[in-house]
């Protein structure tokens, strides 16, 4: 491999350079009916993982909290803090000492279009260390599309704060209890 | 016989195009380039050049500090340049929102982490940073978007979402990067990887 990165005709790729190529999906889960899903066995291997979803949920809400839990513990040591602006409007909130962290909302059957989904993008660096909290890092939105056109644009953090350890388990659940609907996808990379 | 698309199946071969379209490539990581710890910066070496290697960086981090803050800053120079820096931030702290502006500083701000007054040892910070168009032709500065989490403080109620986007005046193509924080040094744990895209 050419220290510049790229390769010419003919030239060969070395183990470095393939070991370096990111990110690579690990796993991928579209549940339907289930109210929660899981990657689990997550090779510690990687430096960071990266999860991206996009879905619905079945319950009459404009928006479920879609919770996220570390390495099964679903008891209410999770924190989170969000960041949000709906139509003209920013605010805050932060979750103390509950059983799951958010990490975005997910229209149900009161959105006004049966297309209209929510998504995050999710990052969880340095996941498999072994002194730290595991906590991540979230960009979400939803739109609903009301009469009036609605959505929310949200940044999202949180970390389960009742013992440090690597995460070798990460579910998805609705925070209302309802189920993911057909169509609703996650997919769990690596990045080497 | 040449790959003829994606995915890749047995006996492709893979050759010089699809390795060159691979997206993302790290380029450094910390833990990898054993960096020992308290350290007061993490510098990069110089990135990969020249200029068609790679378009935009992308980097994930997280960290904590020593110094005596439940939560400390963590600032990034490209090029390592210690001037002409420019900030702008939205937080969500609680349930209070604010935005700031930081105008010719010595750094950019890219997230907060948690420092050694934070609640629990375990407390760090984590986010992510964007340089798009990090290597271009032409003139133009290097520019930055980012966004963090950091908890401190969480059984009475802390915990920090910060975006940025940022600035600085004097880099135009980014040849390295320089992590630190705004005081105290980087302790165990920490960790900085950088992707060309």
């Amino acid at each position: 491999m050419t220290k510049n990165l790229m390769f010419a005709p003919g030239e060969m790729a070395t183990t470095e350079f393939l070991n370096r190529m990111a990110p690579r999906l690990i796993g991928t889960n579209s549940p339907s009916g289930v109210a929660t899903l899981s990657f689990s066995s997550i090779p510690q291997t990687f430096k960071h993982l990266l999860l991206v979803g996009k879905g619905r949920v079945s319950s009459a809400t404009i928006g479920a909290g879609i919770g996220i839990r570390f390495n099964t513990v679903s008891t209410a040591n999770y924190h989170d803090q969000l960041l949000q602006g709906i139509v003209a409007t920013p605010s805050a909130q932060e979750a103390l000492l509950a059983t799951s962290a958010r990490i975005g909302f997910f229209p149900g059957t009161s959105a006004l279009s049966t297309a209209d989904d929510g998504w995050a993008y999710v990052l969880m660096p340095n996941y498999a260390a072994t002194t730290s909290f595991p906590s991540y890092v979230a960009l979400a939105g939803e739109h609903y599309n009301t009469t009036t056109g609605t959505g929310r644009a949200q940044h999202l953090g949180g970390q389960l704060q009742s013992a440090t350890g690597a995460i070798s388990t990460v579910t998805l659940l609705t925070q209302d209890a309802s189920n993911f609907v057909a169509d609703t996808r996650f997919d769990l990379w690596g990045l080497t | 016989m040449p790959l003829a698309g994606w995915p890749v199946v047995d006996n492709d071969i893979v050759n010089y195009s699809w390795l060159n379209a691979i997206g993302a490539v790290q380029l450094y990581d910390s833990t990898d380039a054993g960096v020992t710890f308290p350290v007061a910066s993490i510098a990069t070496p110089g990135l990969p050049w020249p200029t068609n290697a790679y378009t935009h960086l992308f980097g994930i981090w997280t960290a904590r500090t020593n110094s005596a803050t439940t939560v400390e800053f963590v600032l990034c120079r490209p090029n390592g340049s210690s001037s002409s820096s420019y900030n702008q931030a939205l937080r969500g702290a609680g349930a209070t929102v604010t935005s700031a502006e930081n105008l010719a500083s010595t750094s950019l701000k890219i997230g907060l982490c948690a420092g050694a007054s934070s609640h629990n040892a375990g407390d760090f910070g984590d986010g992510a940073f964007f340089f798009p168009g990090a290597v271009l032709p032409g003139s133009h500065f290097a520019e930055l978007t980012a966004f963090s989490f950091a908890a401190s403080n969480t059984t009475t109620g802390t915990g920090f979402v910060e975006n940025y986007s940022g600035k600085n005046q004097s880099v135009g193509n980014i040849t390295s990067l320089t992590f630190l924080p705004n005081t105290g040094s980087f302790v165990a744990g920490t960790r900085f990887t950088v992707y060309g895209l």
